[in-house]
């Protein structure tokens, strides 16, 4: 006569052993005032510090990084400022009664005005691009700035109605909560802006 | 045992655990904000700045009107104008002849406060360097 497999059997007596253990085991934690808590809300803790230390050091470098492209667009502004008024050419105001921009001259001192503003600041490595429109009824400079987001406009063809200058310039930031995303601990800002010349009616 | 050192009831024992993490939590929130209002200060200093400057460039010599132009714009800063009336505005401007360069720099002292931390009083500045257009 076939016996029959006695281990199902004995796999249940067991588990049941062990259910009435643990219950067992729980009324005594009850009896002795609970389980045990204490440490609970440390661990909560440092894994809820590190989660902040991340919010926390993201919120650094949205700030830095804000700070800096305020000054990315000022030094810029500034540089574009000084390329349209040194490099007035009187010559042609004088001889043909309209106002035009000496290339050369403008583009130079917006080049300095720029080179020093980032100086002052302690940045050297940077890239800067500056272009000039002289003519009097100023033109269009397709293609620039090359980033599209640079002129805060969406578009990346740079269209003036006057002699201008246009400074566009990139600086690195260094950065902490992006640098343990990405690894490369800095990031680069793009920033354009311009200035024009007209007479006065 | 009940009563023995190690059997104690643990209630509230999450409480006080939780009280360390949250003096540690209010430092980082209360340093973040602290550190945007600096910038809001900063960024609020800088724009006061440029416009002085701007309106220098054409007035040379209405000094009054453009450091009032710089405590306007701290005064209307989004997070808090308190330090308006604090900022120091200097103007070197060598010569008001067109076309010669000036800068106009501000500064404010700027103490964050942080609760149960004491902190160092800090000097923010702007400063713009640009050039005289009024002619002759």
């Amino acid at each position: 006569m076939r016996r029959r497999w006695p281990y199902p059997r004995l796999l249940a007596r067991i588990s049941r052993i062990r259910l009435a253990a643990k219950h067992l085991a729980g009324l005594r934690a009850l009896r002795r005032g609970g389980y045990r808590e204490r440490g609970n809300t440390t661990a909560a803790g440092i894994l809820a510090t590190l989660v902040f230390l991340l919010i926390s050091a993201g919120l650094v470098d949205l700030y830095n990084v804000q700070a800096a492209r305020d000054f990315a667009y000022q030094a810029a502004s500034d540089a574009a400022l000084r390329g349209v008024s040194k490099g007035r050419d009187w010559g042609a105001l004088y001889s043909g009664g309209q106002l035009a921009l000496d290339k050369s001259v403008a583009e130079r001192e917006a080049r300095s005005g720029l080179s020093a503003a980032l100086a002052a600041r302690g940045i050297t490595a940077y890239t800067a691009d500056v272009r000039v429109l002289p003519d009097p009824g100023g033109g269009t400079v397709p293609g620039f700035p090359p980033v599209p987001w640079a002129s805060q406009k969406g578009s990346s063809a740079w269209t003036a109605t006057e002699p201008s200058v246009g400074v566009y310039v990139e600086i690195p930031v260094n950065v902490t909560f992006f640098g343990w995303v990405d690894g490369s601990g800095s990031l680069i800002l793009h920033a354009f802006a311009a200035a024009g010349v007209a007479g006065r009616p | 045992m009940p009563g023995c050192l190690f059997n104690r009831r643990q209630a509230g024992q999450a409480t006080v655990e939780a009280v360390f993490f949250i003096l540690f939590f209010a430092l980082l929130f209360f340093g973040s904000v602290e550190l945007g209002r600096g910038l809001a200060l900063k960024h609020s200093l800088d724009v006061g700045v440029y416009r002085a400057a701007r309106y220098l460039s054409y007035t040379p010599s209405d000094v009054a009107t453009a450091t009032a132009m710089v405590r306007s714009e701290v005064q209307n800063n989004v997070l808090g104008g308190a330090y308006a009336p604090g900022v120091r505005v200097a103007v070197a401007m060598p010569s008001q002849s067109f076309q010669s360069a000036f800068t106009v720099r501000a500064e404010v002292d700027y103490t964050p406060v942080i609760p149960m931390l004491i902190t160092s009083r800090r000097t923010i500045y702007a400063e713009h360097s640009q050039l005289i257009e009024k002619y002759p």
